[in-house]
């Protein structure tokens, strides 16, 4: 059994234009002490799964619509608000993006820090001072029994959202989720949160959700990735596959759009077009509006194809039925990862 | 004036466009009763550099380094404290008004965020004539003639000009502020950010569309940005800032493949590369601390308080910012007193063989 397991996932949002499908009907697991990545643009449903763990969705107007999560098996979605209150904090912990705003201006850091550990486990109040000050120097905050007296306010960036990792790694919990941990923040004070998060995972074997769009700190921090698009899961694999093999047409035009830092390519091959309105989702595939390997069966809902080793992708070029209907792109073909440069769909399929 | 896009000739390629001298900008904070000046935000302290005609000069440094006033003191859209900017001869820091006018037309800017550059209540349309008709460029039909034309060049659609900016996503809005900047046909852009609120698989677009454009019309960009990875590819030098200094400036690849200053080196290592093999095979530079606040810079070097090979005259002599190979500057004490070698900073304070 994993240690968090969602199920057909689907979470709406009730808009004036009509029902929005955030996340619709995803599925993974995630094992202790791994970090699973979840890559993708904004609008494909990566926080929204996020918050609908967590039982954070503003409702109405959102709704959490079918699907389970099971953490050791047991149905969060099942769970009354009282339940859901000891589960949050204690055993699923999230780091939101923003340290400036998701800290509570009017309360000191310690009063924030503490809180959980007064809650959960049942600390006195010199107990959980105590503990918050240990979190405090487990994060290098230099000087942590003054800094504990100090406002959000009196701390950088870089020590806010150290501040956060602190708070939500208090009471140990199984899974951590952070939501785009780092992209507040500038790369040097980057290196040396995501350097804290792998120090703090080897420490206490948590499973992190690492949610993020920058697919450099994806083939830094984590072992197993998943990539959404529309608000569904349309690649997963391990770090290596997805970035050595990827399958889906979107994550070969991902990984070949992007600017490396170890490599000057003469021109870039983007993506064309633009990522999907949720309201006006394609009958099949999200993609298929943007793929270059577009087939007609690409409007019709597309199954997972199992490539072996927990290797799967949701694309049609895989799928015997598609095998007359390929065509060869001339132009704005993706340009797959170095061991599969000549590729052609023909040759991929094989 | 018949509006033309034609290529503008490059005879002069390589002569210094844009010529920054002693640029310094503070900000003054104003405190108590009577906002008496208690101090200043020193956002630009001092930076030189030349920009070549036709070159893309690459401005990068984290929050707070001062590159994003850099490029707005350049175009005057801030006045400046101090210094100098020389653009094709002309001091555009001592221009009275109509002249700055008029120069507008030359140098340009494309905005970071796409969502607040660009006013609401306007078309698109409204939005590229707008300029042509403060510079007298085009009216009437001229000016419907070249709205099209400059449509056309940054990739959207003729029925796009009677549309609000609210109903492009974030990558079509900066193909719109593109167009706005080229509507005068500038030579000279200052790039601020221009991808870095686009998701990555617009991001490429956009790049692509500043690199086609630069060739078509012989433009010359200045590119600030704090994503290293965009930067090395658009750019033909680097410069990077450090809390309102430059500390180093260099030719792309000399830059990325020696790099002298250890924030250089720090930065660089600090990039992600999305790779695992290449990620596992990696040692990263953490540097303690955080970027110094502008208001009360370190004193001597603003980067020996988190430097790992600063000494003593680190902390009380400023460095000068010194050629070490021809087009490659940087401002560090170590490297000085090593004959211009850079410290290994993975493997501890020696030089690099």
């Amino acid at each position: 059994m994993s240690l968090l397991e969602v199920k057909g996932l689907k979470t709406t949002f009730t808009t004036d234009d009509g029902v929005v499908s955030a996340v619709n009907g995803l599925s993974y697991a995630v094992e202790a002490g791994s970090t699973l990545g979840i890559v993708g643009e904004s609008g494909s449903g990566k926080s929204v799964n996020a918050l609908s763990i967590m039982r954070l969705i503003p409702q109405p107007p959102g709704k959490i619509e079918a699907g389970q999560v099971l953490l050791r098996g047991e149905d969060l979605l099942k769970k009354s608000e009282s339940e859901m209150r000891k589960i949050r904090g204690r055993d699923i912990a999230m780091i939101f993006q923003d340290p400036m705003t998701s800290l509570n201006p009017v309360l000191t850091v310690g009063d924030q820090i503490s809180e959980a550990t007064r809650l959960h486990l049942g600390y006195s109040k010199k107990e959980s001072m105590e503990k918050a000050v240990e979190m405090l120097k487990l994060v290098r905050i230099p000087a942590p029994d003054k800094r504990i007296n100090d406002y959000p306010h009196q701390f950088s960036g870089g020590m806010r959202q150290r501040v956060m990792i602190a708070m939500a790694l208090s009471c140990d919990p199984a899974v951590l989720i952070a939501d785009e941990p780092t992209t507040a923040l500038d790369v040097t004070v980057q290196a040396q949160i995501l350097d804290l998060m792998n120090e703090m995972q080897q420490r206490l074997g948590s499973a992190i959700i690492m949610i993020t769009h920058d697919l450099g700190v994806v083939a830094e921090t984590c072992k197993n990735v998943l990539v959404m698009y529309g608000g569904n899961m349309v690649e997963y694999g391990t770090a290596d596959q997805i970035f050595n093999n990827p399958k889906m047409p979107y994550t070969m035009g991902l990984l070949a759009s992007l600017p490396r830092l170890d490599q000057v390519g003469d021109r870039l091959v983007p993506i064309v077009g633009q990522p999907p309105n949720l309201l006006r989702m394609p009958p099949g595939c999200a993609f298929a509006p943007r793929c270059t390997y577009k087939m007609p069966i690409c409007d019709t809902p597309v199954p997972l194809y199992d490539f072996g080793g927990g290797h799967v992708c949701r694309c049609y070029l895989y799928d015997e039925r598609a095998d007359g209907q390929k065509t060869t792109p001339v132009e704005n073909a993706p340009r797959i990862a170095d061991d599969a440069v000549a590729k052609t769909p023909q040759e991929l399929s094989a | 004036m018949a509006a033309q896009l034609s290529p503008r000739p490059l005879a002069t390629a390589g002569d210094t466009l844009v010529s920054v001298r002693g640029l310094v900008k503070y900000f003054p904070i104003n405190a108590g009763v009577f906002s008496r000046h208690v101090g200043d935000v020193k956002a630009v302290d001092g930076i030189d550099f030349d920009i070549k005609r036709g070159e893309t000069l690459g401005l990068v440094g984290e929050s707070g380094s001062g590159k994003t006033t850099a490029g707005r003191v350049i175009l005057r859209l801030t006045p400046a404290t101090a210094g100098e900017v020389d653009f094709e001869g002309i001091n555009v820091l001592e221009l009275n008004r109509r002249d700055l006018r008029s120069l507008r037309k030359e140098m340009q800017i494309i905005f970071q965020d796409p969502y607040a550059s660009l006013n609401p209540r306007m078309t698109v349309g409204d939005i590229i004539r707008e300029p042509l008709g403060i510079h007298g460029i085009a009216r009437g039909k001229a000016a419907e003639v070249r709205t099209q034309e400059l449509l056309a060049l940054v990739g959207l659609q003729p029925y796009h000009v009677n549309r609000y900016p609210h109903e492009f996503s974030g990558g079509q809005r900066q193909r719109i502020g593109i167009a706005r900047a080229l509507a005068v046909n500038p030579k000279f852009i200052v790039c601020d950010e221009p991808v870095s609120a686009l998701d990555v698989s617009i991001q490429a677009q956009v790049i692509n569309l500043l690199a086609d454009l630069q060739k078509q019309l012989g433009l010359t960009y200045l590119f600030i940005a704090h994503d290293l990875s965009v930067v090395r590819h658009i750019s033909n030098r680097v410069a990077v800032m450090y809390v309102g200094k430059l500390v180093e400036l260099a030719d792309r690849d000399q830059l990325y493949f020696n790099p002298l200053h250890p924030y250089t080196q720090a930065l660089l290592s600090a990039i992600p590369i999305p790779d695992p093999s290449v990620e596992a095979r990696r040692k990263r530079i953490i540097l303690t601390g955080d970027v110094p606040s502008p208001v009360n810079p370190p004193s001597g070097c603003r980067f020996h308080t988190r430097c790992p090979v600063a000494f003593d005259r680190c902390k009380v002599e400023i460095p000068a910012f010194t050629e070490y190979e021809p087009g490659h500057r940087a401002a560090c004490h170590w490297v000085e007193e090593h004959g211009g070698k850079a410290p290994d900073l993975i493997r501890g304070p020696v030089v690099v063989a």
